[in-house]
């Protein structure tokens, strides 16, 4: 028989945590949100000498038990409230080696929780180099917990960290806390309603009472009969521990002046955050990611694509032409692929982003592009969702879960929609084929690709314009600081750059997928069915012409299509969309777009019965030559085309986008917002432009 | 002495902490009065700021630096 043990893993950001948990699960890994949270709990399973199964859960990272943002409070809560309901039979606190002193901190605090914990001395060999010899045996000792030396990159340590676990640790004998804990009247009051023993724990309770709903009320009022300072109490017993942990240090730790490893890192801080080499080499850095998620992420793409074009043409063959097919062929299996074919990049994305995370590069840019983002509300780890925004907006809006400010972190989210994201390329392809000619000018540009280049450039500055106007209206936290650990410089951990590939691909493919495939569906039942007889009647139509059978299918197709409810809805909002220059055909491209802005170049396809989907400078002829039925003149006139442009720049018209800001931010409040304010915006310009143009 | 007025490379002692959430923040990272700091390097733009203390590298922006009292060591 097996027996069940469970682990919380816990420590600070960058204390090696999350490469010891992949270390130990390897890809058993779930990711759940944490209820009421936006914030990620993973949890795995590792078995044992055949005997153990222990389900690992790996907490945010956090610094302290007086959390301040929204993943430590996640954190503090589970370990709190393991005096209540025993969830974890052992915690496993990962201390970074090298930087003893900060991260015996949060150790110290976890020790007078008095809940069984295990030490593991992370990047014990980085520490060697540092001369810091650590005497565990007397750590052990001492504290009255077990102490294990680990190096999680190399996989070092793991076995004896996993029999210390079966040894199931008593709870430390060593207290930190100021002796004078155990007089504090609210403590011991708290501690009356709590029903705990332990000091600390009702101490804390004082400080995060809402984490108690039970005790809430009787908190408070504890608090308030006592006019106890909580600052002065925080402050008293963090003052303690350091004074604490120095004895502790002076009394275990050996250290040999090696200054050598710090020095490479000092030279390689001043070369990346230098104020030419530090942003030319953020600029390839970048560059390279961009390329990267364009074009790399291109071939894995086509090859979904192509395997769905195969299975659906195989189907095709197979089944019969019923509604039943089509809503397989036509409605779902797209919209599934809409889902996949956004995958690649995702996994891409976030592969380099673990690559410059891990490494200590990210903290390093953050660094230098703080004080320039800073002046529009955003922050220096705002670049990555924004120059990932150039590739897609889905996974760059995931990665602006770095920022712990909350309020330039949704000013990221808000605004990394504007940025031209690859799926505006084929868009913006056909219009400004419409506006301009492959003309050279000064001899070496091209005027369409400069004005490609100019749509890019919009992107960015629109994005930082609607971030700075937004940040006078957003609620700021009231912790407005910018304090970051800057880690130490690492080589890569692969398991760790899988693992994130693998899980964020996952989060997507289950949160933000099921939204686009209910989306694509309704798009495809509105563009499938039309009022009364009215497809029998196109279909008896054509029956007798003599046209080729490719064109009377596109030409019925086409038909169809205006005949549909969609058509029927581009109809209707053609009052609303008229004073941009468009009209019902435009329509119905801008509502299809809403499953992806690409899609608006295959629905003009249908509209213009054009058979070949890859035909992009047919279809430009075709609408060009379209003539307006009133006015007598081109529809698509280049300023029409710039109108369409402008509105595709600025408008949210990406249900993607619109399911993954939901999942991150909790709620329907911001991508509302978005919505109206994005598409505001797209319908506020293209109306000036094209009325003052007119 | 203000710690956003110290010049690169000169250690000091942090005296007291003016902001409120600065100080407790600064408490958990182990940056804490009696503590002996110094300013290793400044962003291009002269903010963010790179510290030295507790034996690891804290990045602060001026704003914060400018609540952190020190004396010259």
């Amino acid at each position: 028989m097996t027996r069940k043990i469970n682990i919380a893993l816990a420590g600070n950001p960058n204390s090696g945590k999350s490469t010891l948990f992949n270390q130990l699960t390897g890809l058993h890994q779930k990711i759940s949100n944490y209820p009421g949270t936006t914030v990620d709990v993973h949890t795995g399973v590792r078995t044992w000498k055949e005997q153990y199964e222990m389900h690992i859960t790996d907490l945010p990272g956090f610094y302290s038990l007086y959390p301040k943002s929204e993943d430590e409070r996640v954190a503090v809560h589970e370990m709190m409230n393991n005096a209540f309901e025993r969830k974890f039979d052992v915690i496993i606190y990962v201390a970074d080696a090298s930087n003893l002193r900060r991260s015996l901190m949060l150790f110290s605090q976890i020790v007078d929780l008095k809940e069984p914990v295990i030490l593991a001395l992370n990047m014990t060999d980085l520490a060697a180099n540092l001369g810091i010899q650590v005497d565990t045996r007397k750590l052990e000792e001492v504290l009255g917990v077990p102490v294990v030396e680990i190096v999680a990159r190399k996989g070092k340590g793991i076995d004896a960290l996993l029999d210390k676990i079966v040894q199931q640790p008593r709870e430390p004998s060593f207290t930190f806390h100021p002796s004078s804990f155990y007089q504090n009247s609210v403590a011991l009051k708290i501690g009356e309603i709590s029903g705990v023993k332990k000091v600390y724990t009702n101490i804390l309770m004082a400080h995060n009472a809402a984490f108690f709903p039970t005790f809430n009320e009787g908190i408070l009022q504890i608090i308030q009969e006592e006019q106890v300072d909580l600052i002065a109490l925080q402050s008293n017993d963090s003052l303690h521990r350091f004074k604490v942990i120095d004895e502790l240090l002076a009394f275990c730790v050996k250290r040999t002046t090696k200054e050598a490893n710090a020095d490479f890192s000092n030279k390689l801080d001043k070369l990346l955050t230098h104020r030419v080499w530090g942003y030319l080499i953020f600029l390839i850095v970048f560059f390279l990611i961009f390329q990267a998620i364009f074009s790399i992420a291109a071939y894995p793409m086509d090859w979904v694509e192509g395997a769905f074009n195969k299975l659906i043409a195989l189907l095709e063959n197979a089944l019969p032409d019923n509604l039943a097919a089509s809503f397989l062929l036509d409605g779902l299996l797209p919209g599934i692929q809409g889902v996949v074919v956004f995958v690649p990049q995702i996994a891409i994305l976030f592969g380099l982003l673990t690559i410059l995370e891990d490494s200590g590069y990210m903290a390093r840019v953050s660094f230098i592009m703080d004080k320039l983002l800073r002046k529009f509300g955003l922050n220096g780890k705002s670049v990555v969702p924004l120059i990932g925004g150039m590739a897609c907006a889905v996974g760059s809006i995931m990665a602006a879960r770095t920022i712990e400010n909350r309020k330039e972190r949704l000013l990221t989210i808000l605004v990394t929609p504007l940025m031209s994201c690859s799926a505006r390329l084929p868009v913006y392809i056909l219009l400004i084929g419409m506006i301009a000619e492959p003309k050279r000018i000064l001899g070496i540009f091209n005027i369409q690709g400069l004005m490609l280049f100019g749509m890019y450039l919009l992107g960015v500055f629109s994005s930082l314009l609607v971030a700075f106007i937004a940040s006078y209206f957003v609620k700021s936290d009231k912790k407005n600081y910018f304090i970051m650990e800057m880690p130490v410089y690492r080589s890569i951990v692969w398991k760790n750059v899988l693992s994130n590939m693998w899980n964020k691909s996952k989060v997507f493919v289950l949160s933000a997928g099921k939204i686009i495939v209910i989306v694509s569906v309704i798009l495809w039942m509105m563009g499938s069915f039309a009022p009364g007889n009215a497809f029998s009647t196109i279909e008896a139509r054509y029956e007798h012409t003599d046209m080729t059978s490719d064109e009377k299918v596109s030409a019925i197709a086409s038909e169809k299509l205006e005949a549909s409810y969609l058509g029927i809805l581009g109809k209707s909002i053609e009052p609303v969309i008229r004073p941009l220059g468009y009209d019902w055909k435009i329509g119905i491209g801008l509502i299809s777009s809403l499953a992806a802005r690409e899609v608006f170049v295959g629905t003009m396809n249908t509209i213009y019965s054009i058979s070949d989907d890859d035909n992009t400078i047919g279809l430009r002829e075709k609408m060009q030559k379209d003539i307006h039925p009133i006015t007598g003149k081109p529809i698509y006139s280049p300023l029409v085309a710039l109108s369409l442009l402008l509105f595709y720049a600025f408008a949210l018209q990406c249900v993607s986008t619109i399911a993954i800001v939901k999942k991150e931010t909790g709620g329907w409040t911001w991508p509302v917002i978005q919505l109206v304010l994005l598409t505001g915006l797209a319908y506020f310009s293209s109306l000036v432009v094209y009325q003052v143009f007119k | 002495m203000l710690l956003a007025d110290i010049e690169n490379g000169i250690w000091c002692k942090i005296e007291s902490i003016a902001d409120q959430d600065v100080f407790l923040k600064l408490l958990d990272m182990g940056c804490i009065p009696g503590e002996e700091v110094s300013i290793i390097y400044r962003a291009p733009l002269g903010d963010p700021i790179a510290l030295k203390v507790s034996g690891y590298t804290l990045s602060v922006r001026l704003d914060e630096a400018r609540k952190i009292e020190v004396k010259k060591v």
